[in-house]
């Protein structure tokens, strides 16, 4: 079976991306308040 | 946004300070981060699409339109990309929409010869003529067989793209052409203040960075491990 297993580096830009996506995503939200 | 507030330092209250109006620049940069982001992602869509499409049919047929693609490829990577991309700017008018058009007609030519040189390396692997042989027709050897196989060459190209897009985006409306809400635009307001209030060119800046350090650590991400396991 193929292994999959994340790289450091797709972890650590999918943590730091995601983080910016919450935040625009939490301004959108505030937005429309 | 209170006029008595005008650049006022980072604090817990407003945590990247206030602009010269007085507003919270960290909810400006949040705002501004969306529709820099959306421009990005509509630019790279139009040009992974296109590019992807023109790529992989030119690629995989050769011959005389591969030729006439390619050149006209030249032709317009032979620009310098802004410069083509203002260019179309004047022609179509200003607005959000017309930039992500722009600079998404600019961006189709590296998507295309990337995709070219992935689907040329693969066009007489045993797969795909075997699949010649089982009597596929072409739309399905190049989307259903071949496309899967050359992702690992396309996907770290869009998260360049995507940071290129981000960039380009963010040249634009510094030089007053896309979004007003935009980053680069921010950046433009900062730069007349940058000595007496740093934390506004900053924090505007630092969004950039990090979101393009972000995907371009995908980017990274996706090029080297997974791919080179188990295969």
């Amino acid at each position: 079976m193929r292994k999959r297993q994340m790289n450091g580096f797709l972890k650590a830009g999918l943590i730091l991306t995601g983080v910016l996506l919450a935040m625009i995503a939490l301004g959108f939200f505030l937005d429309t308040l | 946004m209170r006029g008595s507030e005008k650049f006022l330092a980072p604090s817990l209250r407003h945590l990247m300070g206030t602009d010269n109006f007085g507003r919270d620049i960290f909810s400006r940069v949040l705002k501004g981060a969306g529709s820099t982001l959306r421009i990005a992602l509509g630019t790279v869509a139009i040009g992974a699409v296109l590019g992807t499409a023109i790529g992989a049919l030119t690629g995989y047929f050769g011959g005389a339109v591969d030729e006439a693609f390619m050149r006209l490829n030249d032709a317009i990577t032979a620009f310098p990309s802004m410069l083509l991309a203002l260019v179309f700017i004047s022609i179509l008018g200003s607005g959000s929409l017309n930039v992500i058009l722009a600079l998404g007609i600019v961006f189709i030519p590296s998507f295309a010869r990337v995709t070219r040189t992935a689907f040329a390396s693969l066009r007489d692997a045993n797969y795909v003529k075997s699949a010649r042989l089982m009597g596929a027709g072409s739309g399905r050897i190049l989307f259903v067989h071949m496309l899967p196989n050359t992702l690992q060459v396309l996907l770290p190209a869009v998260t360049i793209g995507f940071n290129n897009a981000v960039l380009a985006e963010a040249s634009m409306s510094y030089l007053g052409i896309g979004s007003m809400s935009s980053l680069g635009y921010m950046l433009s307001d900062a730069q007349g203040v940058i000595t007496s209030a740093p934390w506004y060119a900053m924090g505007t800046g630092l969004v950039i960075v990090l979101l393009i350090f972000g995907v371009g650590l995908i980017g990274e991400g996706l090029n080297r491990g997974e791919w080179e396991e188990g295969v």
